[in-house]
C-alpha cells in the first residue's frame, strides 16, 4: 500500500498548463481592482498597436516612408477585396470593413506579440510574473466573439425588422406545406441555440495558439 | 514552443526560433478564420432570405 508520505504534494510533471484567466500581478492594482498578467500585456500591446497604426497613417498620408506606404495600401486593398468577396456586396463590405479588418490586424498582431512575449519569458523566466499572451485569456476572446454575434444580430434586426428577425428563430412557420411548417419551428429553435454555440466556437477557437504559447514551465 | 525551449538549457531560446515562424503562419490563419466566420455571420444577417 502506498504511504501518503511518499507524495506529500501532488507534483505536476510536464508543462505548466495555464488557467483560462491571467494571474494577478503582485502589487499592481487600478482603482482597487487587481491587474492580471494578460491585462498588463494588453496595455503593452495597445501601445505597440497605436504606434504601428500611427506610423502607417503617417506613411499613407505624407509619403515620407514610401515602402511602408505601399505595404499599408496593399494590405488595406487585400483586406477590402477579402471582405467584399466574402460578404458578396461592396456596399455591405464598406460597412463591415473597419470592424473585420480591425479584428484581423488585432488578432494577427496580438498573436505575434504573444509569441514574442513567450520568447522573452523563455529567455527571462522572471517575466512570467508580469506578462502572458492576452489571447490566452478567455475573457479577451469571449469579448471578441460576443461583439461579432451582437453586431450580426443587431444588423439582422435593422435589415429584416425586429419581429421578422426573431420570428425566424422562435416562430418559424415557413414552408410550403404543413409538414415543412411543423419541422421548421424546432429548426428555428436549433438555429437560435446555434447562435450561442457560435460565441463558444469563436472564443475557444482563438485560445489554442496562445495557450500553447503560454504553456511554458515555470 | 517555450516548453520545449525550456527543456534545453542555454540554447533553448535559439532552437525554438524556427518553430516561431511556423507559429507565425498559425497566427495568420487564426486571424483569417475568425474574420471569414465573422463575415459569414454578417452576410447571413444582411440576407433577407428565410431559408435554413
Amino acid at each position: 500500500m502506498n504511504s501518503p508520505d511518499v507524495h506529500p504534494v501532488s507534483a505536476h510533471v510536464g508543462p505548466h498548463i495555464p488557467g483560462t484567466q491571467g494571474e494577478v500581478v503582485d502589487g499592481l492594482s487600478v482603482f482597487g481592482l487587481p491587474v492580471t498578467t494578460t491585462v498588463l500585456s494588453t496595455w503593452m500591446f495597445m501601445l505597440v498597436l497605436f504606434a504601428v497604426v500611427a506610423i502607417l497613417y503617417m506613411a499613407i498620408k505624407t509619403d515620407r516612408l514610401p515602402r511602408v506606404r505601399t505595404m499599408g495600401l496593399d494590405l488595406i486593398k487585400r483586406l477590402d477585396d477579402f471582405v467584399n468577396d466574402t460578404i458578396g456586396s461592396r456596399k455591405d463590405g464598406r460597412i463591415f470593413f473597419p470592424l473585420v479588418a480591425g479584428f484581423f490586424v488585432f488578432i494577427f498582431l496580438g498573436n505575434v506579440f504573444g509569441l514574442i512575449l513567450d520568447w522573452i519569458n523563455l529567455i527571462v523566466p522572471s517575466m512570467h510574473a508580469y506578462f502572458r499572451p492576452f489571447n490566452s485569456d478567455l475573457n479577451t476572446t469571449l469579448v471578441m466573439a460576443v461583439t461579432i454575434i451582437v453586431i450580426a444580430q443587431t444588423t439582422g434586426m435593422i435589415r429584416k425588422g425586429f419581429f421578422t428577425h426573431w420570428k425566424h428563430y422562435f416562430f418559424n412557420f415557413s414552408g410550403s406545406n404543413i409538414i415543412e411548417k411543423i419541422i421548421n419551428v424546432p429548426v428555428g429553435w436549433i438555429h437560435f441555440f446555434s447562435e450561442v454555440s457560435r460565441v463558444v466556437s469563436l472564443s475557444v477557437r482563438l485560445l489554442p495558439i496562445s495557450l500553447q504559447a503560454s504553456r511554458s514551465s515555470r | 514552443m517555450a516548453y520545449i525551449g525550456s527543456m534545453i538549457p542555454a540554447v533553448g531560446g535559439v532552437i525554438v526560433l524556427p518553430f516561431w515562424f511556423y507559429e507565425l503562419l498559425v497566427a495568420g490563419l487564426q486571424a483569417f478564420i475568425f474574420c471569414i466566420l465573422s463575415l459569414v455571420y454578417f452576410q447571413e444577417a444582411v440576407t433577407l432570405s428565410d431559408d435554413h
